[in-house]
């Protein structure tokens, strides 16, 4: 029992440090060491760029949206002060990035489907009943959970992503949306319950 | 608590299955970005380092963003106030707002008459009546008749008689003060058209100015000589002139044809050495400050004793009018 508060306590500190360290890095990279930036954006790629390809419908318009963050960012190391999360602050330009691209082209958003057509969704990336291996099953589940994700309104996609990818807390969603923590935390309760519902409506 | 609400409670503590279904959609290759896009970023930030840092405008102002507002704000305010404070105060004719003496109270009560005279003549106006006397002070412009005689008028009105009778020390009428100060303005402007008068006529006043300056000057040596008569040496000169005239007129000829002022020596023998130029030059003066019979008559007498001279008075006259 010791062992396991120990090995939380450590997690937790490494999750501390692991912070820390990315905003040491930003500033690092603020004072002219390319190579902190380097490890900074081996770090958040993965993340960011999912946020991105799982909001827009052409990848090619989430490698836009991801390099034009990015370079917001490179743009506006001079005057970065460590005042919150890096992580906070990479995903609040991402979410800017996104807004404007929304505005710009509504039209050629995702088409995003309201709860009531959430279920007529499912019915049509439902698998087969007769899929007989779990393997297969669970691959089936991650690629409707994937196709189910993009068919989300945009604000709770947003937030359901924003949870998943980077952990955060509906404090800062609320943060980064810009939106109070009531309104972040219902938006995420629908998305959660939408894809709850397309998971056991597969399973079933 | 509904079964949604239990299974959000659930997704929180991070115990969902859809979270795990998530995480598991993390590890495909097909969600990172090419090593095309990662170049391309990372080499931008490598040249962002590489660049040298602008130039803020900024840092290099003198002033701060903090100070510059309130330092052309404060410009500003001094400019205009410096305006208003250089610029003439506009001089409209509002003799309500005319200033009143200090001596004067300045309360607006009707007729005025105070019973003692006062000895300050020089800044104060006296109208005498029959029974009292009315002292209005003023100050500046006590000398003019005008001043006087329009105060008088506004003074003697019938209010002011009756007031007389009584011998009651009151202040000075404001028609009176109206009167005075409309007098002053009416002076001043007297005074600037007069000026204006005399810039047009600056050339003829010098002209006549020189002429006064001149016939001064000869005033003056004709008194000198006077007082020089009386002398010794000159008793002996006039022994040998004609008359006491052609005696002036010789040293008036003389300082003429010389040239020099203030040479008051009669000797006709020097003036045969003087040249004909010289001596019309002497003719011409004397035609323009003394007339055309003194000339004849100095013509006629200094042709007789230098021929040689041959003064002719229609030809001193012409060149007189020349000039």
């Amino acid at each position: 029992m010791q062992n396991i508060a120990l090995a939380v306590t450590l997690e937790v500190s490494m999750t501390d440090t692991l912070q820390q360290h990315d905003e040491e890095l930003m500033l690092r990279y603020r004072d002219g060491d390319a190579a902190a930036f380097e490890v900074l954006y081996c770090r958040h790629k993965a993340a960011l760029f999912r946020y991105f390809t799982r909001q827009c419908s052409e990848p090619a318009i989430a490698e836009e949206l991801f390099q034009d963050s990015w370079m917001s960012i490179i743009k506006s190391r001079r005057t970065y002060v460590a005042s919150a999360k890096f992580s906070t602050f990479i995903y609040t330009v991402a979410h800017n990035k996104l807004v404007d691209y929304y505005r710009r082209n509504k039209s050629h958003i995702t088409d995003s489907i309201h709860n009531d057509d959430i279920e007529s969704h499912v019915e049509l990336v439902a698998p087969r009943q007769d899929q007989p291996e779990q393997q297969v099953a669970v691959e089936q589940k991650r690629l409707r959970l994937v196709a189910a994700i993009k068919r989300l309104p945009e604000n709770q996609r947003e937030v359901f992503l924003l949870r998943e990818e980077s952990g955060f807390s509906l404090d800062d969603i609320a943060d980064i949306t810009q939106v109070n923590i009531e309104t972040a935390k219902s938006r995420l309760r629908y998305a959660v319950k939408s894809l709850t519902k397309l998971i056991q409506a597969g399973d079933s | 608590m509904s079964d949604h609400d239990k299974e959000f409670e659930e997704y929180l503590a991070g115990n969902a299955e859809l979270s795990t279904l998530y995480n598991a959609s993390k590890n495909t290759t097909d969600d990172e970005p090419g090593i095309g896009l990662d170049n391309s970023i990372l080499a931008a930030a490598k040249r962002e380092v590489a660049s040298k840092p602008q130039k803020n405008k900024k840092n290099y102002s003198p002033f701060g963003t903090n100070y510059f507002i309130p330092l052309s704000t404060a410009a500003t305010i001094f400019i205009v106030v410096a305006a208003v404070s250089f610029f003439p105060e506009q001089q409209s004719i509002d003799y309500d707002s005319e200033p009143m003496p200090e001596s004067m109270p300045k309360t607006t009560v009707t007729p005025i008459v105070i019973a003692k005279r006062k000895k300050s003549a020089s800044k104060e106006l006296t109208i005498s009546t029959n029974k009292t006397e009315v002292v209005a002070p003023i100050s500046g412009f006590v000398e003019d008749s005008t001043l006087v005689s329009s105060s008088k008028e506004s003074l003697n009105t019938p209010d002011a008689e009756q007031d007389n009778t009584n011998a009651v020390k009151q202040p000075i009428v404001p028609q009176a003060q109206f009167d005075l100060a409309l007098n002053k303005k009416q002076l001043n402007t007297t005074q600037l058209e007069s000026k204006v008068l005399s810039k047009k006529n600056s050339s003829k006043a010098k002209k006549k100015e020189v002429k006064v300056r001149r016939e001064k000057v000869l005033r003056q040596r004709k008194s000198s000589l006077l007082e020089h008569e009386s002398s010794a040496g000159l008793e002996a000169q006039r022994a040998e002139t004609p008359s006491n005239t052609s005696f002036m007129d010789g040293l008036m000829i003389s300082s003429l044809v010389t040239n020099k002022p203030n040479e008051l020596i009669y000797d006709e023998q020097r003036w045969q050495h003087y040249s004909s130029k010289q001596w019309r030059e002497a003719m011409v003066t004397i035609y323009k400050q003394q007339g055309k019979l003194k000339l004849q008559e100095i013509i006629e007498r200094y042709n007789q004793k230098f021929p040689r001279l041959k003064l002719d008075i229609d030809t001193i006259i012409a060149a007189a009018k020349n000039r």
